[in-house]
């Protein structure tokens, strides 16, 4: 029965292929959100069973058996076997929350900077200029007490033309006003919890350039201009860095998400909502659903006969 | 007012277009040459207003030309605080996080050249 408990942990393994699926073929606004939402279910998932699985370990103690009313020793299921499934949870449940407190401390502290940065500089409509050569520009969402701001370099405003600059804004514009930076904190904390997932943040990271570059189109009504926007901002990028590039990632069949976005915005709006891979997901977060729920059920029995409140058998 | 297209966006959309054609100009240009320059159709009184406004912010400077002002995008403390954000965003091996996510990355020589196909393939 422990198995119920462990399918859980081993359904994100599925998603990020789906994942994929989706941020390639739906529409990126709605991707983004299924993507983030089947990460963050089976992060919750995996979250509760880690925990279900450490109850064995944790009631053996004398006085946390005693608070939990335990008459007998707690038995659900070959005692090796319990012993070793919770130790193994309690290790990985460590590795998870270790990863999510470091990674979040460093990414709050990366904000406080850039925001102590800018504290003092003017702005024009939300937008600030930093006089730098480099080309570069980022959004930057609003904090507890600051507005948010849309942050280009004097670099990136020279490598684009007059109607590129505008869909650069209306990209930028749209991350901010979509708060696009709540969803990928949300796929960045599940990425946390589990290593699949942590696999599925860059298809949500995707997913999100994807539905900005599309409302930048929207607003200037050329999907071209935004495509070359894309394109000549990413070279400008690469021909400002020094040296030769270092490849990000080993050599692949494949190219990275700046061609796939220019390509996307160079062929036909994506218009389908729905895909095989959405309904797969959401098949997935249930079965999830249904084990843990299943799993923490049995459990729950196994303390209730340890609690003498049920007969055992 | 004129009631032209530019007219009915956000005048503070409007407040970060003509800071960027100063910017990217990177010398000094006249108030019919910001006009020429962005793509919005604004009429001269708006641009003449928008120009006033940054120029209150300080964040654009302007002095006499042969006809008229011409303006300038005013750079802060010779780039003081572009340097200072850099230092603090390339601590950690330049990895920005999620949240800062830049508006392009990750360009390896395959993607560029791809890049150069699409460009060329389609942007015409």
């Amino acid at each position: 029965m422990i198995v119920l408990l462990v399918v859980p942990l081993l359904l994100p393994w599925a998603l990020p292929p789906l994942a994929r699926r989706t941020a390639e073929r739906v529409r990126p606004d709605v991707a983004l959100c299924a993507i983030t939402g089947a990460a963050a279910t089976l992060a919750l998932g995996v979250v509760a069973c880690l925990g279900v699985l450490l109850l064995p370990l944790v009631l053996r103690l004398p006085l946390l058996a005693q608070l939990a009313h335990l008459l007998h020793p707690l038995r659900v299921g070959p005692a090796f076997l319990t012993s070793a499934a919770s130790c193994l949870a309690a290790g990985a449940l460590g590795v998870a929350v270790a990863a999510g407190v470091r990674g979040a401390a460093t990414e709050v502290a990366r904000l406080r900077a850039v925001r102590r940065c800018l504290a003092g500089l003017p702005h024009a409509g939300g937008m600030c200029v930093l006089d730098d050569d480099r080309p570069d520009a980022f959004a930057l969402p609003a904090g507890l007490r600051s507005r948010r701001r849309i942050v280009v370099t004097a670099g990136m405003l020279r490598a684009l033309d007059a109607r590129e600059r505008e869909a650069l804004l209306g990209h930028e514009r749209a991350h901010l006003a979509s708060r696009h930076h709540l969803f990928l904190a949300v796929a960045q904390l599940a990425g946390w919890c589990h290593p699949a997932l942590a696999a599925v943040v860059a298809h949500a990271s995707f997913a999100a350039e994807r539905a900005a570059d599309e409302a930048a189109a929207r607003v200037c009504g050329d999907r071209r201009l935004t495509a070359r926007a894309v394109g000549r901002a990413a070279l400008a990028v690469a021909a400002h860095r020094a040296g030769p590039t270092p490849p990000l990632f080993a050599a692949k069949g494949t190219t990275g998400p700046v061609p796939a976005r220019v390509r996307a915005l160079l062929a036909q709006a994506p218009a389908r909502r729905i895909a095989p891979a959405l309904l797969a997901m959401t098949l997935l977060c249930a079965a999830a659903g249904a084990s843990s729920l299943a799993g923490a059920l049995w459990v729950h029995h196994g303390i209730e006969i340890a609690q003498g409140e049920r007969p055992a058998g | 007012m004129a009631d032209t297209e530019g007219e009915r966006r956000p005048a503070r959309e409007l407040e970060a277009s003509v800071l960027g054609v100063l910017w990217a100009a990177g010398a000094p240009r006249s108030a019919a040459e910001v006009r020429a320059a962005i793509p919005q159709d604004l009429a001269r009184t708006t641009v003449a207003t928008l120009l006033g406004r940054l120029c209150a912010k300080g964040m654009v400077g302007r002095r006499p030309g042969r006809r008229g002002f011409v303006y300038f995008a005013v750079q802060d403390e010779h780039g003081l605080t572009a340097r200072r954000m850099h230092r603090e965003l390339d601590q950690g091996g330049g990895d920005r996080g999620l949240v800062l996510a830049r508006f392009v990355e990750g360009l390896d020589p395959r993607d560029e050249a791809e890049l150069r196909r699409l460009l060329e393939g389609g942007g015409s």
